[in-house]
């Protein structure tokens, strides 16, 4: 922590920063933690609103109504599926852009590039991309997640990870008769495990959060993904309407009837609840893979 | 997630070679595969990207559902003229550059200032779960955040208005209040952004020479000194790119972020252009209207960015794309 040339000025300095680093972390923590907190407390618990750092006694009321929801466990079903098939759609159809565009011999390389390049600094906009999507008959279907997936960012990141590949391995493997696709599958490939880790991350994580697309061209709500059920739960106060739902189907005799009630999640545990179920899979993740997303910052923005 | 965007020198491509036709033809038979590789991603960008450019037209038009795009009327500039006539226009224009002014005079020196701090810290355990935990953040969508902010920021269960109510204060009702949303905007952007903003310094601070600080310890300066002397002027260059950069995207100040977080409430301060986009077309269903203020906005976006590029050039150092 200290260094020896340190004198008692930067010794306060480096307790200040270390200090500070700490309510930075709880700056960053907190609200978060507090949902967590939240989510598995008793009804009791949840509506004295004190502030508290564990949970106890722990309550799964929360919990057990988000799992029993029939419509949740449908919507972490299409957010997987879409997270798996438009990461891996996303992968490929820009791993197919980008090497072409990164080998010298690229027929009309200049063009394609300018046109990749222009999508980031202009686009069509909101109304005209609604009715494109109409024309091609996508609205409400699920394609319409997946097959815009091909970014500019993504094809620039990959093109320039591709270049930085030694071009004397491709030329040696072109001398020992390989086509471009034999140097694509066999050298480049292989050799390209962090771009295609930290694009696959990126778009994951794009696919998990992505709400807006789901808002505005799906309108059947057993295709809705877990972020839209969330903003529709917190920010549209939808759950006392799916509240009522569910507990005019469980009802049972009197006694029984009290036992649960005394167990009920309030809405602010149910809404707890959904917000961690939402969230933990990129948690559970991120720790593992945090250093791709890392690098990936350096290879897209820092060059030479 | 804002992206900078750099372009190289704005050439017209060269499809047709200096040679002509015939080794056009060459260069497409030699490089067939390659070609054949980009069809379909190429058609994917063509259709999704350039494909909606085709509906831009009806900016221009009274766009009619059972007419369509094609069968449409022209009405030439009346969206415009309604839109630059609009009493509202003053405001949404107005709430669009001073949001993205104040998280640039807010938000842009935080990110610095904790790169500066992160350096300073020995290398180990804490170090990498700090900096671990301030990227979190980055990685939630604004509904998630919204839905937190929402919960903290509340007048009855939030801790900040507990903190408040135990200093002898009354809650303030954060979200609903014009006097404090854009704090809230402003706050929170910061909270999502200032860890992983840190990283592109961090990685800049990395790079400075080692025996500068050494030379500068024996002279006998502190850490502050050496901060202020050494680490911040080796930054600058990428400080300064980072800044005008940042600049070409003053036209969006952060849908996603606004339009889960505001109310009707709230307009006042916090309609943007493109909130205004979405409700005129999406609420109010006003297609050609909404295209019109949208096309306006893009344009003027493209000038921006186009503009900020090549001063970015003309400054020269690196974190560019070329």
């Amino acid at each position: 922590m200290f260094s020896k040339h340190d004198s008692l000025s930067d010794k306060m300095l480096v307790v200040f920063i270390y200090f500070s680093m700490i309510l930075v972390t709880i700056t960053f923590i907190y609200p978060f933690w507090d949902q967590f907190v939240l989510s598995f407390s008793t009804r009791i618990d949840a509506a004295k609103h004190e502030i508290r750092l564990i949970p106890w006694p722990i309550s799964l009321a929360g919990y057990r109504w988000v799992l029993n929801s029939s419509e949740l466990s449908r919507a972490f079903l299409v957010t997987v599926g879409r997270v798996v098939v438009g990461t891996t759609f996303t992968l490929l159809v820009t791993a197919m852009m980008s090497y072409p565009l990164s080998r010298p011999n690229c027929p009309f390389k200049r063009l394609f590039t300018a046109l990749i390049l222009f999508t980031m600094m202009f686009g069509g906009g909101l109304i005209p991309s609604y009715l494109l999507r109409k024309s091609l008959d996508l609205i409400n279907k699920y394609m319409v997640m997946i097959l815009p997936g091909i970014g500019a960012w993504n094809v620039i990141i990959m093109r320039n990870f591709f270049m930085s590949i030694p071009e004397e391995i491709q030329e040696s493997a072109k001398l020992d008769g390989a086509t471009d696709m034999g140097v694509f599958w066999r050298i480049i490939l292989p050799l390209s495990k962090p771009v295609l880790a930290t694009i696959a991350l990126w778009s994951a994580v794009g696919h998990w959060n992505a709400y807006f697309d789901v808002l505005i061209y799906i309108t059947d709500r057993a295709k809705y993904t877990l972020q839209i059920i969330l903003r529709r739960v917190l920010l549209e106060s939808e759950l006392e309407a799916m509240n009522m739902a569910q507990l005019a189907s469980g009802q049972g005799g009197s006694a029984e009837a009290l036992n649960q009630a005394r167990n009920l999640p309030t809405s602010e545990t149910v809404k707890a609840a959904l917000l961690m179920v939402t969230t933990v899979p990129i948690l559970l993740v991120y720790p593992f893979v945090q250093r791709y997303f890392v690098k990936g910052i350096m290879l897209g923005s820092i060059k030479g | 997630m804002e992206h900078p965007v750099v372009v190289s020198q704005a050439t017209v491509p060269r499809v047709i070679p200096k040679r002509g036709f015939a080794s056009m033809w060459r260069e497409i038979k030699q490089g067939k595969y390659l070609l054949l590789m980009m069809l379909v991603p190429m058609g994917l960008v063509l259709v999704f990207n350039y494909g909606p450019m085709y509906g831009l037209q009806i900016a221009f038009k009274d766009y009619r559902i059972l007419d369509g795009i094609w069968a449409s009327p022209w009405v030439g500039f009346k969206h415009f003229q309604r839109f630059f006539t609009s009493p509202v226009t003053l405001r949404v224009l107005r709430n669009t550059i001073e949001i993205s002014m104040l998280r640039l005079i807010c938000g842009f020196p935080i990110p610095i200032v904790l790169a500066l701090m992160i350096n300073e810290m020995k290398d180990g355990v804490y170090k990498r779960v700090s900096q671990s935990i301030s990227y979190l953040p980055h990685f939630l969508s604004w509904v998630v955040i919204a839905a937190i902010f929402f919960f903290v920021l509340s007048p009855s269960n939030g801790i900040v208005n507990k903190i408040i109510e135990a200093l002898g204060g009354t809650p303030i009702y954060f979200m609903n209040d014009p006097k404090w949303f854009r704090v809230v905007l402003i706050g929170s952007s910061i909270w999502q952004s200032a860890g992983w903003g840190s990283i592109l310094y961090l990685a800049a601070l990395s790079s400075v020479d080692p025996s500068l600080h050494e030379a500068a310890m024996v002279d006998g300066a502190s850490r502050l000194q050496r901060i202020w002397y050494i680490n911040v002027p080796s930054i600058l260059p990428v400080i300064t790119i980072s800044l005008i950069l940042n600049m070409g995207g003053i036209m969006n100040a952060g849908f996603d972020q606004i339009f889960n977080m505001y109310s009707s409430r709230v307009y006042e301060v916090s309609d943007i252009i493109d909130t205004y986009v979405y409700r005129a077309g999406l609420v109010s269903m006003e297609y050609g209207f909404s295209t019109a203020v949208g096309l306006f906005k893009s344009l003027v976006g493209l000038i921006m960015v186009l503009t900020v590029n090549s001063i970015a050039r003309r400054v020269g150092g690196g974190g560019t794309l070329w």
